[in-house]
């Protein structure tokens, strides 16, 4: 069989027919979508999908202008700027010129700065120059006054009382040095009692390392007993003292009981602790129930 | 009936229900007919019908123009019958009965008997061909669409659709062949 034969016998197939409700079901069932913002937005897509190469190539061609204009402008200023430069340039011999006589007007108001400053210096020096050439004049001047009142007679009422002024000083600071003595052989006194049961030494020397040196033992007026004074405790002997003590053991309880006494300044070292300067004039040592007290001379009274 | 279909389509797009009508009216039996050869069955074909039509509604906003509708209406009830057949999974050969039963609503009816009998010979192999042929020549002879219509409704090259129809023919020519050499044996 021929292939035309085949053909003409396939074109000729039937056709079946359709039951006979199938048309009306199928009309019956369509739905058609809403078709116009779609196809708005279709034509809209249509057309941008229609003018796109022609925008693109607009958009590249219009960015190419402007990258040029751009670049012609910058052109422009280099051109200008390059103008500027070799207009500068042509200036330059000329302006190095003006540079080096700047500097050099520069390097002479330096050097005239210079020149002021040292002629002020030596107007300085200058003017001390003669201050000291005046100096041998006025040295001469006070040697000669010295002389003058080295040979002159000195009036002896002035040196005597001069002499006085400086002994009664002494006296009274070798006076106020005793009171001294006394007050810290008190409280060495006072210490020694707190660790002894509250009782008094019966010697001073008992209560020796309270005190810091053997100088509080000595009057500083007391010249005759003055080398005892450097003497250690290891050497120094009861009756080496200066003072007189009348100290016993149960003084501790009485306040106005004497512990000692400076036989030269009168001064008096009460049961209390306190150092009393009596006049002796007016005050005397008198003994009660074993124990020493000041008492007024002419009223009786005890030392208060 | 391609200007009239693309003016009812255009009417259709815009929502015109009566455009509708009419194209289903212009294009149901072509496409119920289709349908019947490739599924075996009335009631399938009608189904398959009516997804056609409804997924053409769907897609009608779609619809580019670059083929004519005829042959988009085509491709689209080329692949509602693929969904159907992968569901199925089993070719739907015709029987005799039906291609006889089928004889008096053809075009242009067969002059003898013995044509009509080779003519049914013929859709008969033509129904052995692979799925691939098979569609195309459903397509190509049995529905008239040209070689670009059919290329397209099928998505493929022109040169695919011939290719596969001279291997088509190829085959129903030594069937035919085959059956000759049988009758002469029977006749000697």
């Amino acid at each position: 069989m021929k292939d035309t034969i085949i053909e003409e016998f396939l074109f000729k197939a039937p056709r079946p027919l359709a039951p006979a409700g199938l048309l009306k079901e199928l009309q019956a069932e369509i739905a058609l979508p809403s078709a116009k913002p779609a196809a708005k937005t279709r034509e809209w897509q249509n057309s941008l999908r229609r003018w796109f190469p022609a925008l693109a190539f607009g958009v590249l061609m219009l960015s190419c202008a402007v990258m040029i204009a751009v670049q012609a402008g910058w052109n422009t200023d280099l051109k200008v700027r390059n103008d500027v430069l070799r207009a500068t340039t042509a200036d330059l011999p000329k302006l190095r010129e003006q540079h080096a006589a700047l500097e050099q007007a520069q390097a002479n108001q330096d050097e005239l700065a210079q020149l002021r400053k040292d002629n002020d210096e030596l107007h300085q020096l200058q003017k001390e120059v003669a201050q000291l050439r005046n100096l041998p004049a006025q040295i001469q001047q006070l040697q000669n006054d010295n002389k003058r009142l080295a040979t002159a007679p000195v009036p002896n009422a002035n040196a005597s009382s001069s002499a006085q002024f400086f002994d009664d000083a002494q006296a009274q600071a070798e006076r106020i040095q005793c009171v001294n003595n006394l007050k810290q052989i008190g409280l060495a006194i006072r210490v020694w009692e707190g660790d002894n049961n509250d009782k008094y030494p019966t010697s001073i020397l008992l209560a020796s390392h309270e005190l810091s040196t053997t100088k509080v033992l000595v009057c500083p007026s007391d010249t005759a007993r003055q080398p005892f004074a450097t003497l250690g405790f290891e050497r120094f002997q009861e009756n080496m003292t200066s003072y007189k003590f009348t100290i016993q053991p149960d003084d501790a309880n009485l306040i106005n009981c004497i512990l000692a006494r400076c036989p030269i300044h009168h001064n008096y070292l009460l049961a209390d602790g306190s150092v009393q300067q009596v006049n002796p004039e007016k005050y005397h040592e008198v003994q009660k129930d074993g124990r020493w007290y000041l008492e007024n001379i002419q009223t009786g009274a005890p030392f208060r | 009936m391609s200007d009239s279909a693309d003016i009812l389509c255009e009417r259709a797009r815009k929502g015109d229900v009566a455009g509708a009508s009419e194209l289903v009216a212009l294009f149901y039996q072509r496409i119920f007919a289709y349908l019947r050869r490739l599924s075996g069955n009335d009631e399938d074909a009608a189904d398959l019908t009516q997804k056609t039509f409804a997924r053409t509604w769907q897609s009608l906003g779609s619809y580019q123009k670059r083929s004519s509708f005829s042959t988009w209406l085509h491709g689209i009830a080329h692949h509602v019958y693929l969904d159907w057949r992968r569901k199925r999974s089993v070719g739907d050969a015709q029987s005799d009965e039906w291609w006889e039963s089928q004889s008096d609503h053809s075009p242009t009816p067969f002059e003898s008997t013995s044509e009509r009998e080779l003519a049914h010979q013929l859709y008969r192999w033509v129904d052995e061909l692979d799925d691939e042929k098979k569609q195309t020549v459903h397509l190509h002879y049995y529905q008239n669409l040209t070689l670009n219509e059919t290329a397209e409704a099928l998505g493929v090259a022109a040169s695919t659709v011939k290719y596969r129809l001279r291997e088509a023919l190829d085959f129903l020519r030594r069937r035919s062949v085959e059956m000759e050499a049988r009758t002469e044996r029977r006749v000697v």
